[in-house]
């Protein structure tokens, strides 16, 4: 690299300026990417043999499927890829700028804070401590230090731009730059909560706008912080590891705007035949397939990159895994606009197909780039070779066999049982009206996932073992030496310079750019829903929960039932057969948060209320299995012994109240009165109905008076 | 792409250079016509109106399903599920049917053998809301739905209800283990 600056600019060679890089920092990363890549992969297995061995909670509940399974989702995106960005920026941010990150201080507070965070995330969700809304389960308390962190990220990260050798930002930079304001807007905006513990909140927004607002955060944490800056990375790493020029310097503008442009307009696809406007349902269809150019903008300029390399992709396995990753991406960005189309997402939908289409990207494109970074950088750190090429080819192939068998069974699965849902007999009725039979029919399929899983984490083993040989034989080079010319004073225009070289060398306009650009789209679809209250049809007889309904509630979310049951009857005859009348958008407005789901590995829920007694929902919380043989749901035991904390639902009324649900005033000091009253109520059904040894202040009496409640508003209509 | 000249910009960062390729023509075309059709998309169903909303597509597939099956959907209406006067069902296949029907729906509540948990005990001679198949047919087809018996009559035809009522009454006096002890009053059947 020294050699390359030295030999451009001969004629400055007096004015060289020696600096170093900071390779510290990058090995923390580094080290972190890989300690929580494992223990992402090793809570994704845990989780995908639970789901089919419900036992495998040990009847705790620290560890049943509702709490993990979000440490898994949030390890694999914010402790595994988010380390990994950190990791890549830091690299490649200061060799493209020919300068020091600006400060050693703001980069220790940035990784000590981020893995603080992760680990505050990892007790939190064990305990139960979360907000219900997916991938942004954190509390309150968590999501200011997030945005602490990610400004002094952001802050080192542009400070060490303005003070670059270089005049132009590279692609990898502007990829960079937009990924961290999108991020911030979209952190804040989603995570408007009011608190009313020091531990607990509730979402600002309710029902169809919690909606709205939770699945564009949710889909561009997927565009903003699993796609682009991870495309910043593959723009760097990879012509690096190949040592070869980008294919189209061209492409790289049009499709760096036209993603950040049409990217976040795409999340309302999430919410397709939900009770969301049909207008915004549209938006997120025809902007996903506007997508998939762009998206495909950036797999060209990668795959292209390698003309002419494809014998040293033969060779190389960094290569290989970079190949298999820009791949994986090219796909899952064409079944992504495919999924956003509304006759398959009517099939789709919470079924495993997505989960399939979710682990193309993760596994293959985050998971293979981020392996093959490693597999680059590890060496030139420690400056040495890699210890072993064979291990790492090994790596390679036993992932994608784990891809594979991840995949495949999960897009069988996903295909049968949304099938399976809405098959009619020739009579005209459901054909498997037992929603346990479509589950019970895809459980190989699971094993298989299972095993799948597994594979991938022993490819991952092999890399760490590998690595830490690498470091061993090698000595880590903490400062790396490098030299450049000063930025220079005046500049003479490029002959023939286009308007986006002007962007190139002003990096706060490029900020303010991209700022504009990201803002229109969600603007344009949050604003009116929030402001235009005839999106909303209010609904005389929807009334706020009672505040055992709202205590029951918080304990439905605390186990996270939201993970594989929705609350939202699709418009299909299908689904009201099964379910009854289809879900309002009136019904939900005192949701806060709403609680519509994404997959329903066991039924939907939102007409559950009256559907079975309440002794029926008292065993089956105990055991499942005695009530429906074959379910695989497990087990909560402890929600028969565990006393509700009554006093504490003054606080929660009060902060409904404050929300704006109308409860009369003064409603929040004589609650727990109301609460007491109601569950002694049903404690006295539960005695009718032959349950002995109830106990009329267990939290299962008020998770009984939610689910009974859910759905009733309107039924009797 | 051999065509092509792959000419090289004369800037680099930190080593990495960068052609001046033109965009892949079938790439444009692809974005173009992207575009077209989300503007198409959104002209067709929000701006001319004449696509079908989610609520419109529903009540076409419901008016289709309706008229399809008119017939039969106008029998299992005109059943008198209040004051029957049914046969009991003595056809071999046909209580088979409903074992199956039974294992599937039933036993949540009333256990395998029908010695009841959640729901009563099938299988003794005590009935809460009556016996014999005049009154275990209604109770299954109306359901109680205060007491958490599902009403059946949406999701099982007449014919089922019938076979399912004939097959608990086979069920009497089987005494399975751990029954549940008897609710109800006793009912004879008039001879």
């Amino acid at each position: 690299m020294a050699e390359h600056s030295t030999a451009s600019s001969n004629e400055y060679q007096a004015n060289l300026e020696t600096f170093y890089y900071d390779n510290g920092i990058v090995k923390l990363f580094a080290m972190a990417t890989v300690v929580w890549g494992i223990a992402a992969f090793l809570y994704g297995v845990y989780v995908a043999f639970a789901i089919f061995m419900p036992q495998l909670n040990f009847g705790s509940e620290f560890l049943t499927f509702g709490r993990i399974r979000p440490i898994h989702t949030n390890a694999a995106i914010f402790a595994f890829v988010g380390n990994g960005i950190f990791m890549g920026v830091y690299y490649s941010l200061q060799r493209l700028c020919k300068t020091r990150m600006f400060s050693d201080m703001l980069g220790k507070l940035h990784f000590w804070g981020w893995q603080l965070i992760i680990a505050s995330a990892a007790i939190t969700f064990h305990a139960g401590i979360t907000t219900g809304k997916e991938y942004a389960e954190l509390e309150w308390p968590i999501d200011i230090l997030i945005a602490i962190v990610w400004i002094i990220f952001g802050l080192n990260m542009f400070m060490t731009i303005l003070k670059r050798r270089e005049r132009h930002l590279y692609v990898a930079i502007w990829f960079y730059i937009a990924s961290w304001v999108t991020i911030t807007v979209l952190h804040v905006v989603n995570s408007m909560e009011l608190p009313y513990t020091w531990l607990h909140s509730y979402s600002v927004y309710a029902g169809v706008q919690d909606a709205l607002v939770q699945w564009w955060y949710g889909h561009n944490a997927v565009a903003f912080f699993l796609t682009t800056p991870y495309l910043g990375l593959m723009y760097y790493f990879l012509p690096k590891a190949a040592n070869r020029p980008v294919y189209s310097y061209k492409l790289s503008i049009i499709h760096f705007w036209s993603l950040l442009f049409i990217y976040i307009w795409a999340g309302p696809h999430h919410l397709l035949y939900t009770s969301l406007p049909d207008w915004a349902q549209s938006l997120g269809t025809v902007f996903s397939i506007m997508l998939i150019a762009p998206s495909w903008g950036g797999m060209l300029n990668g795959l292209l990159t390698l003309r002419g390399a494809w014998d040293k992709v033969r060779e190389d396995p960094i290569l290989k895994f970079m190949v298999v990753a820009v791949t994986a991406y090219g796909m899952a960005t064409l079944e992504g606009p495919m999924l956003a189309v509304k006759s398959i997402n009517a099939l789709s939908h919470y079924t495993d197909w997505t989960i399939a289409h979710v682990h193309v990207g993760v596994l293959g494109w985050n998971g293979f780039l981020t392996f093959g970074v490693l597999y680059w950088l590890i060496p030139k750190l420690w400056n040495t070779k890699l210890y072993s090429k064979k291990l790492a080819n090994a790596h390679f192939w036993i992932g994608t066999l784990g891809i594979l068998t991840y995949v495949i069974p999960m897009y069988i699965a996903g295909v049968t049982q949304g099938l399976m849902w809405k098959q009619f007999t020739p009579e005209g009725v459901l054909q498997y009206p037992n929603f346990l039979e479509t589950v019970t029919q895809i459980l190989p399929m699971y094993m298989i996932r299972a095993t799948g899983g597994t594979i991938y984490l022993v490819g991952a083993c092999l890399m760490v073992y590998n690595l830490v040989k690498t470091a061993k034989q090698g000595s880590f080079v903490k400062n790396e030496k490098d030299q450049a010319t000063p930025f220079p004073f005046q500049y003479i225009k490029e002959t023939g310079e286009r308007q986006h070289r002007w962007l190139e060398r002003k990096p706060m306009a490029m900020l303010f750019v991209a700022t504009i650009v990201i803002a229109i789209g969600g603007a344009v679809e949050i604003i009116p829903m929030i402001l235009i209250k005839s999106n909303v049809p209010t609904i005389a007889s929807v009334k706020p929960y009672t505040p055992l309904e709202l205590y029951g509630r918080d304990m439905y979310i605390r186990e996270g039932c939201y993970t594989c049951h929705s609350q939202m009857v699709r418009p299909f005859r299908s689904e009201t057969e099964r379910y009854r009348e289809y879900s309002k958008v009136g019904e939900f407005v005192y949701d806060h948060p709403f609680q519509w789901g994404s997959k329903r590995t066991g039924p939907d829920l939102h007409r559950e209320g009256g559907k079975y007694n309440n002794s029926w929902h008292y065993w089956h919380m105990n055991n499942p299995r005695d009530i429906s043989p074959g379910s695989i749901m497990p087990a909560f035991p402890w929600l028969l012994t565990k006393e509700m904390d009554i006093q504490s639902v003054s606080a929660k009324i009060a902060a409904m109240m404050t929300l704006g649900v109308p409860y009369p005033v003064g409603y929040d000091k004589v609650a727990p009165q109301d609460l007491k009253t109601q569950a002694k109520l049903i404690a006295t059904q539960l005695v009718a109905e032959g349950v002995t040894d109830v106990k009329e202040s267990a939290e299962i009496i008020a998770l009984i008076a939610y689910l009974q409640r859910l759905g009733t508003d309107i039924k009797a209509k | 792409m051999a065509q092509y000249e792959d000419k090289l910009l004369d800037h680099a960062y930190d080593g990495i250079e960068e052609y001046n390729n033109p965009l892949p023509p079938w790439w444009v075309y692809l974005f173009v016509i992207t575009i077209i059709w989300g503007g198409l998309y959104m002209f067709y169903f929000h701006i001319a109106d004449v696509g079908p909303g989610s609520t419109d597509e529903y009540t076409t597939e419901v008016r289709d399903y309706q008229t399809k099956f008119a017939s039969t959907i106008a029998a299992e209406a005109g059943v008198n599920w209040n004051t029957p006067n049914f046969e009991i069902v003595s056809d071999k296949a046909q209580l088979a049917m409903a074992k199956d029907l039974f294992a599937k729906n039933c036993v949540a509540c009333h256990l395998a053998q029908g010695q009841g948990a959640i729901g009563p005990n099938l299988t003794d001679k005590y009935w809460i809301h009556g016996g014999g198949i005049n009154n275990i047919a209604k109770t299954i087809a109306l359901g109680v739905p205060e007491k958490g018996m599902i009403t059946w009559k949406n999701s099982l035809k007449k014919t089922e209800i019938l076979a399912l009522a004939s097959y608990i009454i086979s069920l009497q006096g089987t005494s399975p283990p751990n029954p549940k002890p008897p609710q109800g009053d006793l009912f004879e059947e008039k001879k």
